[in-house]
């Protein structure tokens, strides 16, 4: 029963070693910007929120583009699939008095961009990916090259 | 034979269905009344923390599912319970004292967010304490005893909150975002590898998770033992942990003069950690690399009680060095300050419970006590003692 479970093991493990090709270069042309929301409250406040978008360069071949995230720990295990070259995410927000503006606003993007980065990869058919982008850093606006 | 045996475990771990994630309390946590200590499924408990429970059910602690317990944490439940929910991190250094309560009450963001509770390094929450499901406290944050932390909401790093209406307020906190979900998402989620990892390493052998040793190498290329004085060096008998490719100049003779005790020096993430002469190293220091990333400690470094350098990635799609963590010569880490993600010249001086993220700091910097530096600008204080 024992040697069993061990052949078992062993066959998931060659399993497990089987990924798809990973194809060169990595996506490319990764650019970041912020878009900021406001709404007015009563009583003279604000509400207010920032997004980060990320787009990238066309990858020929593509059929769709995975994203994951990238974390202080590690990376998150499973990336999500998208079809479009740009991805957006909430990373600041804040409600106080309409004169303070979008308080705290700096800081709250740079402490997230310290935290969350996220990269993409190109999924061309079945079983070939590209490689992976670098890391950008979320909260930050960057541009890593020609679009 | 026995590296052979570790190969495999290696490579068969991630397959969580054929082993499966357990609760792994490292053998040097503190246990007190371990008969009112209840710990849920897949739970993680890092060395020398402290579990603390009274005598009676009144004063018991209880982790939730799925929840992380990192190095020197303390919860303290010997005058009240102390209950923790699922997917609850709490990190590095962090305290919980008695009648606290994080991630059982508040609500959850809609579907799909990730529903978690973040707890960050050096963190306090106070006697009586509520930190919701769906919130985080920053390093170095407090929460005053009876202070609610309500779901939705973040605080800013060293923020002392000393009432409900600051824990409202955007001088404290701030809402939290989608981006902050996923990160604790992901955070706990590459946590729980190690409730595979270090349970089949004391499986293997129990003496395996005790002293210098080597990593589960779920995370790492291989489970590696570390190198100490040019040495390949497995001693379970050791007062501290050093885990996995840690690489220390030092001889084994010297580290045990020069080293307090509690100690934790993790490379079962990122490798290798290597670090240089050291010159003092305080009690319930951790040392710890994050997954693909490296850590180079200078030469004649001093690191105060409770200190922790931790590398992680800076993200910066610019930097060569976006992986390394390093410190130069000389450098001088006071009492309970934390430097992580950042690099160190020669002759750097950090001050007492001062936080220090993502900063290049050059020769001869000095940061005065209680401040929270980011990109290598003073950017807040640690507001509490």
């Amino acid at each position: 029963m024992i040697r069993l479970g061990a052949i078992l093991m062993l066959l998931c493990s060659i399993s497990l070693a089987g990924g798809p090709e990973l194809v060169k270069p990595p996506v490319s042309g990764l650019e970041s910007t912020l878009e900021d929301v406001a709404q007015d409250l009563s009583g003279g406040r604000i509400r207010w929120s920032t997004h980060w978008r990320l787009c990238w360069t066309q990858y020929p071949g593509a059929r769709a583009y995975e994203l994951q995230a990238q974390t202080i720990e590690g990376v998150a295990p499973n990336p999500s699939r998208q079809t479009g070259r740009c991805f957006r995410i909430e990373v600041a927000a804040g409600e106080n008095d309409k004169s303070q503006g979008f308080f705290n606003r700096d800081l709250l993007l740079t402490l997230q961009s310290a935290q969350l980065a996220y990269r993409v990869r190109a999924v061309l058919d079945t079983n070939r990916v590209s490689e992976w982008s670098r890391g950008v850093p979320a909260g930050k606006k960057v541009a890593t090259g020609s679009r | 034979m026995n590296r052979l045996r570790f190969r495999i475990l290696s490579l068969v771990l991630p397959f969580p269905l054929l082993l499966g994630a357990q609760t792994f309390v490292d053998p040097t946590v503190d246990r007190i009344n371990q008969a009112n200590i209840v710990l849920g499924d897949r739970v993680m408990v890092a060395p020398f923390a402290s579990l603390l429970a009274g005598a009676t059910a009144e004063t018991s602690i209880v982790i939730g599912n799925g929840s992380n317990l990192q190095e020197d944490v303390t919860l303290d439940a010997s005058g009240r319970k102390v209950e923790l929910g699922s997917s609850v991190e709490v990190g590095h250094g962090a305290t919980v004292k008695s009648g606290a309560r994080i991630g059982m009450t508040g609500v959850c963001p809609p579907a799909p967010a990730f529903c978690g509770t973040f707890i960050g390094f050096q963190a306090e929450i106070g006697e009586g304490a509520t930190v919701e499901k769906d919130a985080l406290v920053f390093g170095f944050a407090r929460l005053a005893p009876g202070v609610t932390l309500p779901s939705g909401r973040k605080t800013l790093p060293g923020v002392n909150i000393l009432t409900n209406a600051q824990a409202l307020s955007p001088t404290h906190t701030a809402p939290m975002t989608e981006a902050d979900r996923l990160f604790i998402q992901a955070v706990v989620s590459i946590n729980l590898v190690h409730t595979l990892g270090y349970p089949a390493l004391e499986a293997a052998d129990p003496s395996n998770v005790q002293g210098i040793n080597y990593d589960p190498g779920l995370v790492t290329p291989c489970p590696c033992l570390p190198t100490i004085g040019g040495e390949i060096t497995r001693v379970p008998s050791f007062r501290n942990r050093i885990v996995g490719d840690v690489q220390m100049t030092d001889k084994l003779e010297k580290l045990d003069q020069v080293m307090g005790k509690k100690i934790s020096l993790r490379a079962d993430e990122g490798k290798p950690l290597v670090i240089d002469e050291i010159d003092e190293m305080g009690s319930r220091t951790l040392v710890h690399t994050f997954v693909g990333t490296k850590l180079e400690l200078g030469k004649h470094g001093t690191y105060g009680y409770r200190s922790i350098v931790h590398s992680a990635p800076d993200f910066d799609p610019a930097d060569p060095d976006f992986n390394l963590t390093k410190t130069g010569k000389n450098f001088n880490l006071g009492t309970q300050a934390v430097f992580f993600q950042s690099q160190a010249g020669d002759d750097v001086k950090i001050g007492r419970r001062s936080f220090v993220i993502l900063s290049k700091l050059p020769d001869g910097t000095v940061i005065p006590s209680r401040k929270v530096v980011i990109g290598g600008v003073i950017v807040g204080t640690v507001d509490w003692e």
